[in-house]
């Protein structure tokens, strides 16, 4: 009998012990999804970029752009230029985990080049905007706990090759295929390499490489319908609060009253009544001042503020005016000047911007004389070149509301074309801000973060 | 491989043992119940020939001849001495030695252990102490009744879980100790769910509560890391070990209990019964606060009212019309009417049978208990069934069964309390002194007549005329929403003991636990906090763990002098749980049918977990001499949820040095030992952590979130990194104790010191954003305790007619949080105001909040009018919710038939945040808001208006350093009271030390011979106090209340439901 027992108790063991390892192998998460098809990702990067191209930061440069003005609370201590790195915080997420970390995912997982293409373009936008708010930012070492950072022109450097790379695989596709789970573009390839095009001429400005400037935009957005806008292709935006526009949320949100463009440099830039606006005998911005208009009070569908109202994030207008802009730098007036009048004959459309059809809207040619000494645009007698770049970094300033472009063009003209800059006014002390704080969480957390951090005051090194 | 290596060894050592075997003289030795004595000695007279039992009492011995006599000892018996004669097996009782009670002690694996071999820290409570103190849940009847053991209860919701904390907290992730029941660990979990906030919603119970306390033998409590590193990941909180009871060979026996209890509330809020609802001391019929006009100055009568538009009609007929602007006439306050429409005296009603005998062979246990409690706030109950069989059967010479089964069912209703509007106390104690909470329910016609039945009527709705009421009505609360918690649990487990040779025994055993808790919460249409539409909850947790023992004992003596016992183990453990939530909202019609169909929307979650660990152990005891032991014990663990394995060792040192002397009965020493300890234990993760899955996400900068959901649905990689690394928490645990007894043993005292350290604290940390992920979760965090734990028990009188005693433990315990990986706080408990929190430098768990400026010298940084000033940089420490010590000390006194137990218990130094004080100031109910005074001089408040010397006003006079000021209205709806951040809450923190007679009790045992003539053994009449005196500081909350149950998070009230306090009559018969 005890022979039995004694059987009995190897064989338990022995067979406690074989099963070991595979009695302990229970530890897959049974609560997430672990399986899921990496083209899934692609809505969140989207999300995660507009974020960044259109979010917190953006309105921070808004009030510092005299586009919006911070009133209360913490944006009215921002809008003087108080600001702490925690506000970096979020954007630093999402373009490190929100798009990178997703974007190699689709990188190495998925087939479809359409699918990569696009998040390649993403994945460039939001660097992109990185560097031009940040500076020296972390890109090519990232995803350690001890990331050196690269320089500004180094990452606009790469910056430059990713969006090769996107055109590409969206060129290798069949122009007719669409990928539905694109919210911003229908997954339209040739949308998209438009984007990516725009996109580059947009990094060689801030490089001040204009005739490269010039050759991407040649290929860049032709039309309004390849516009990237935040869920311009998502059927039901707008229709819940967690899928409208940026805008209408804080303006609606617990954070209401904290923001307006009441009493911005951009309302009287655009206003009739005032004399020194923008307004002239081609031109009268009333439809378009009044679209621009965001305060918690008088959201309607006329407006930006409108659940439902496009957000832009790169368009067929900062596309000609990079045309018009690179082509008055490189190929001379004429080129700037027809550039110029093509945005022109596109506002006159009425259908760049909803905006209230009671309001009048005027946009005629401009012609050379008017940009000579004592022209409409150039009534302080300055070389005609400088008085037509000068008219089309203002159009610039109020075509591209609502991006970081801004704030790129002001401090690069400020560098590059002092005379002509906007003369928006200083908020606080006597200086502008050149740059957003790097985030506090990547200060705690990498070691090879700068000490101390370059302070809002410091030029990126393209400016300086 | 280690893993394997290691199982060889030990199949090896296993398999030596079998290789031979003789025959001999053998036998079973007894305690005069029939239950086996393990490890007692057997010596032939004479001789040094001897053994000893083995762990079922048996015992076999080669003897010279038959007129060998053998002489049969164990301590705390009677020794025997017996001639073999031509028997060959022999089965011997023994007798107890009355003089030496209380000397076996169980090991943590279960087996009958000599007290004075044991080096390990431990106290023993008996079964009559937690039986004598009638609670209805066995937690709270352990309270006070050991060194170093904290019982802290939530509330006195029947059934209500409580927290066990052993020597402090040595984990920022928890440490309840483990609870094992005749050698298979038990859940004791105690899950808050989806559905009830950890801050709000009802106390949950706590799943130890679902034993009968009448089948309970002993409870021992093993304190120390040496003890517990046999449990390794289990064992880190200490480990509880309870036997319960087992048949006994003979007659039947035939036992029944029953009591009686009448609880209630033992402490109440004072409120103010002087002003009317309102505020800048006019009446408002709407307004949230109480700082309304002056009662007694009203006119009298009944209000005016405007008769022309919208009205309430209750249920009863009750017609309730608005009150004109100026029209508050009456003069009635409900203060006391309010209170006594939710509170009641409450009720209980227990009933324990059992029933147990056997024969030589077999032996059976059966029992059966009832316990119906009916709490001390209206309609809240507590309904629980037991069933308990047990048997142990002996199939031949070597082996033996033992098993039992175990069924519980309970249901209860307890009520919302807490962070919750929906809560009873947030209602009731905001409620003004003049509005009447009566009818709570009724139809609300708006101007145009059109009805709305069944509205909900509160004191900022007084009309019912809003479907929200803002806060409940308290009695909607208690009538309307019900919180329903339905048990079913099952345990079983089997022992087989096969006596192998004299020398080695195997024991198998395996237990199984499951377990259904289904909980239903229902708020009805018209419900606050967020229920305004109704809202049906359904939570459903699926629990079944497994465990499986082998384990091998051997008895060796290696020399004349030295004893060796090994005991070698392998064991497996699965757990597992499936929660399944539903929650069902918006009301399609105003229904009382708990039921998920009459809403509109419905929602469902699943999450389920498991896991599993494997455990290899091998103990040595030495034994040299009586007076050295030296157990040497180290345990090998996996568990799924850690990347490595993990080796516990441990090392006990035990020298009885009053051994060495040469003591006699005239001695005033009766024993001393010096215990040196060292073991370690650990924590296994969390399971599943070990990947990063994917989530849906909300992308939000500032107040302009964005969802995935929302843009038809997609995924991201969790930006919470998982971590495949994930290893054991580690606790090491020095100590150093003493015992000892004098005059024969009538005075025993015991002293431990002890430090620990538990690193490796799993921990979410903030990762630089460039690492492309935000948190990690890292085995980081670093944590101290030392503390010093006395205990004592004196029997200084005894005679024939009378015995007296005194007993008692006091203990002290100081943590510290060493290291937290840069990580500022973790916070244990949500909220702005004030939390529990972890901070680097600190005790675990302090009071973290917002603070009063200070000057360097500590005074209060005082502004123009004299008022304290808020700090607006940040959060401060602002106490310490651990108490310096504790303590309980009790009386014993018997005179024939007759005994007297009491026992006080006491807490000193520990802090509490009086949350719910602080935020009726603001609301101006609480009483000291009501008082009036008289100002000799001219006074400002903290607007800087002058209050004119000698004119009655509404407040109280304060100095705060800069000459007396008024506290009014200004002061305390602005930083001295109130909720959130931007108030003081520095002034919420009090000393909370108390005192308590924990629990009296009288019991008289009715002797004679009418008694056996009708065939009782023995009756015992008794009435027990529970928590009858309480001395505290604190007003209005017993200190011991937690608003976070049963969690790390502790030293908070806000709005938690009250305690109680009980007279228990009680009967014992016994056949």
């Amino acid at each position: 009998m005890k022979k039995y027992i004694r059987k009995f108790i190897y064989t338990a063991l022995v067979l406690t012990i074989v099963g070991c390892d595979d009695y302990l192998d229970v530890n897959e998460d049974p609560n997430v999804a672990i399986d899921v098809p990496a083209e899934l990702l692609l809505k969140g990067m989207e999300l995660a970029d507009t974020q960044i191209q259109a979010g917190h930061l953006m309105r921070i440069s808004q009030f510092w752009t005299g586009q919006m003005r911070g009133v209360a609370n913490l944006y009215s201590r921002i809008n003087d230029y108080i600001i702490s790195p925690e506000e970096s915080n979020d954007m630093w997420a999402f373009m490190y985990h929100g798009i990178m970390t997703q974007n190699d995912i689709i990188q190495e997982n998925s087939e479809d080049d359409l699918v990569k293409g696009i998040a390649n373009v993403i994945e460039a936008h939001a660097i992109g905007s990185m560097a031009s708010m940040f500076g020296d930012v972390p890109y090519s070492q990232v995803g350690s706990n001890d990331v050196s950072f690269d320089g500004q022109l180094q990452v606009y450097e790469a910056a430059q090759n990713l969006l090769n790379e996107a055109i590409s695989q969206l060129s290798s596709v069949p122009s007719s295929r669409r990928f539905s789970d694109d919210i911003l573009l229908g997954g339209n390839p040739t949308s998209w390499i438009q984007v990516a095009n725009t996109l580059k001429a947009r990094y060689y400005l801030a490089t001040r490489q204009y005739g490269e400037a010039r050759t991407s935009a040649l290929s860049g957005i032709n039309s309004s319908a390849n516009s990237l806008y935040y869920a311009g292709a998502y059927g039901d935006y707008g229709s819940t609060n967690e899928n409208s526009s940026l805008y209408f949320l804080i303006l609606t949100g617990s954070r209401s009253g904290d923001l307006t463009s009441t009493g911005s440099f951009i309302q009287s830039l655009l206003d009739v009544s005032n004399p020194s606006s923008r307004n002239n005998s081609k031109t009268d911005e009333s439809r378009r001042r009044d679209y621009l208009f965001l305060d918690q009070s008088g959201i309607n569908s006329n407006r930006l503020s409108a659940a439902n109202a496009e957000m832009p994030l790169v368009t067929y207008e900062e596309n000609l005016l990079i045309l018009a802009e690179a082509g008055l730098r490189s190929s001379g007036f004429n080129e700037g000047l027809t550039q110029l009048n093509n945005l022109r004959a596109h506002l006159r459309t009425g259908n760049a911007f909803l905006g209230d059809s009671a309001l009048n809207l005027m946009y005629d040619d401009y012609i050379a004389s008017d940009f000579d000494a004592g022209g409409i645009e150039n009534a302080d007698n300055i070389s005609a070149d400088k008085a037509l770049l000068r008219e089309i970094m203002e159009e610039k300033y109020v075509s591209t509301f609502g991006t970081l472009v801004p704030f790129d063009d002001f401090r690069r003209i400020r560098s590059t074309d002092n005379d002509i800059a906007l003369p928006i006014p200083i908020n606080s002390g006597s200086s502008y801000p050149e740059r957003m704080l790097i985030a506090q969480d990547e200060i705690d957390g990498n070691p090879s973060a700068p000490n101390p951090i370059p302070d809002i005051f410091v030029k990126t090194p393209v400016n300086q | 491989m280690n893993r394997k290596l290691f199982f060889y060894v030990l199949v090896l050592t296993l398999s030596c043992s079998f290789i031979y075997g003789q025959k001999s003289v053998s036998g079973t030795i007894n305690d005069n119940n029939g239950v086996p004595l393990a490890g007692a000695s057997v010596v032939e007279k004479g001789t040094t020939n001897g053994t000893s039992s083995d762990f079922d009492g048996n015992f076999s011995l080669e003897v010279d001849d038959s007129s060998a006599i053998l002489v049969i000892s164990y301590v705390g018996f009677k020794t025997v001495e017996l001639v073999v004669g031509d028997r060959s097996s022999v089965v011997v009782s023994l007798e107890e030695d009355a003089e030496s009670l209380d000397e076996v002690v169980i090991s943590v694996l279960g087996f009958k252990e000599n007290r004075d071999d044991v080096a390990s820290t431990y106290s023993v409570i008996d079964t009559e102490d937690v039986l004598s103190s009638k609670e209805p849940t066995l937690i709270n009847s352990l309270a006070g009744k050991a060194s170093g053991l904290t019982i802290t209860g939530t509330s006195a919701d029947p059934g209500a879980g409580s927290t066990i904390q052993i020597r402090g907290v040595s984990s920022i992730n928890g440490s309840s100790p483990l609870i094992v029941v005749d050698g298979i660990p038990l859940n004791n979990s105690n899950l808050e769910g989806l559905a009830s906030d950890q801050d709000g919603g009802i106390s949950q119970q706590s799943r130890l509560n679902d034993i009968n306390p009448n089948d309970i033998e002993s409870i021992q409590i093993f304190k120390g890391a040496s003890a517990g590193a046999i449990y390794g990941s289990r064992a880190l909180g200490g480990v509880i070990v309870i036997t319960t009871k087992r048949g006994q060979e003979g007659k039947m026996k035939i036992s029944l209990n029953s009591s009686i209890s009448i609880d209630q509330i033992n402490r109440k809020h004072p409120l103010q019964t002087r002003y009317g609802q309102g505020s800048g001391g006019n009446y408002s019929p709407t307004s949230a606060n109480s700082w309304g006009d002056r009662i007694a100055d009203r006119s009298g009568g009944p209000d005016d009212v405007n008769t022309s538009g919208q009205y309430f009609e209750a249920e009863d007929g009750t017609i309730y019309y608005p009150i004109v602007s100026g029209g508050k006439n009456s003069k009635e306050i409900y203060t006391k009417s309010n209170f006594d429409q939710v509170f009641h005296d409450g009720f209980a009603e227990n009933i324990n049978l059992d029933l147990s005998g056997g024969t030589e062979k077999a032996t059976y246990y059966f029992s059966t208990s009832h316990l119906n409690q009916k709490g001390i706030m209206r309609n809240s109950d507590y309904k629980k069934n037991t069933f308990t069989f047990g048997n142990t059967f002996k199939f031949n010479d070597w082996l033996t069964s033992s098993s039992k089964i175990t069924y519980t069912n309970s249901y209860s209703n307890r009520i919302q309390q807490g962070s919750n509007t929906a809560g009873i106390y947030l209602g009731l104690l905001r409620n003004p002194t003049d509005f009447d909470i009566s009818d709570y329910i009724g139809t609300y016609y708006d101007s145009s007549g059109n009805p709305t039945p069944l509205r909900h009527r509160s004191y900022r709705r007084y009309l019912g005329n809003t479907a929200n009421p803002t806060y409940n009505n308290p009695l909607w609360t208690i009538y309307e929403q019900t919180s329903d918690t339905r048990v079913n649990r099952f345990i079983g487990s089997v022992d087989f003991n096969i006596n192998a040779t004299p020398w080695l025994n195997f024991v198998i055993r395996s237990g199984l636990d499951h377990y259904n808790d289904d909980r239903t919460y229902f708020f009805p249409m018209f419900s606050a906090d967020g229920a305004n539409n109704g809202r049906y909850q359904n939570e459903i947790y699926n629990n079944t763990e497994m465990s499986a023992d082998l384990i091998s004992l051997l008895n060796f003596d290696l020399t004349e002098d030295l004893a060796a016992r090994f005991t070698f183990g392998a064991a497996i453990n699965d757990r597992k749980r499936k929660q399944i939530y539903v929650e069902a909202l918006d009301f399609l019609y105003n229904s009382r049918l708990k039921n998920p169909s009459i809403a509109g929307t419905r929602d469902e979650i699943e999450r389920n977990r498991r896991i599993r660990n494997v455990r290899f152990y091998g103990q040595s005891n030495f034994e040299y001499k009586d007076y050295l032991n030296l157990n040497l014990g180290l345990t090998y663990e996996d568990a799924s949820s850690s990347a490595k394995s993990i080796v516990y060792p441990s090392a006990e040192l035990g020298f009885n040095w009053s051994n060495l002397l040469e003591l006699d009965n005239d001695s005033a020493l009766s024993f001393a030992k010096l215990r040196l300890a060292y073991g370690e234990v650990g924590l296994a993760p969390d399971p599943h952590g070990w990947e990063t899955g994917y989530e849906t996400a909300t992308y939000s900068g500032y107040s302009d979130g964005i969802s995935l959901t929302a843009f038809g649905g997609g995924y991201r990689l969790n930006d919470d990194q998982g971590n495949p690394y994930l290893e054991f928490e580690k606790k090491k645990e020095y100590e150093v104790g003493v015992d000892f007894r004098f005059f024969k043993n009538r005075l025993s005292l015991s002293g431990t010191y002890y430090f620990n350290e538990t690193r490796d604290m799993l921990l979410p940390v903030d990762l630089n954003p460039s690492s492309g992920f935000d948190t990690l979760l890292g085995n980081i965090g670093t944590l101290e305790n030392n503390g010093f734990e006395f205990e004592f028990d004196y029997n200084f009188f005894r005679n024939k007619d009378w015995s007296i005693g005194v007993y008692g433990n006091i203990s002290t315990n100081k943590s510290e949080i060493t290291e937290l990986g840069g990580v500022t706080s973790v916070d244990f408990t949500p909220g702005s105001s004030v939390k529990s929190s972890a901070v680097v430098g600190e005790p675990l768990g302090v009071l973290l909040g917002s603070a009063a400026l200070h000057n360097p010298d500590g005074s209060l940084d005082l502004d123009a009018n004299g008022f304290p000033q808020l700090d607006t940089s940040g959060d401060k420490v602002l106490g310490d919710p651990n108490p310096d010590w504790r303590g309980g000390a009790g009386l014993r006194v018997s005179y024939k038939g007759l005994s007297l137990n009491a026992l006080f218990e006491t807490s000193q130094g520990n802090d509490i945040a009086e949350r719910t004080r602080f935020v009726l100031q603001g609301f101006g109910t609480y009483g000291v808001t009501g008082n009036e005074v008289t100002p000799t001089q001219n006074l400002v408040n903290y607007d800087g208006d002058v209050i004119p010397s000698g004119v009655l006003v509404r407040g109280n006079i304060q100095d705060f350093g800069a000459g007396p000021v008024l506290l009014d209205e200004s002061w305390y709806t602005s930083l001295g009271g109130g909720f959130g951040g931007s108030v003081i809450n520095e002034f919420a923190v009090s000393d909370a030390s108390w005192t308590r007679l924990r629990e009296i009790s009288l019991a008289y045992d009715l002797k004679g011979d009418w008694l056996t003539k009708i065939g009782l053994e023995s009756v015992q009449m008794s009435v027990t106090g529970r928590n009858l005196a309480l001395w505290t500081k604190i007003k209005g909350i017993d200190p011991d209340v937690n608003q976070f149950g049963a969690g790390v998070g502790k030293g908070l009230d806000y709005f938690t439901n009250p305690s109680s306090k009980s007279i228990v009559f009680g009967i014992n018969i016994n056949y």
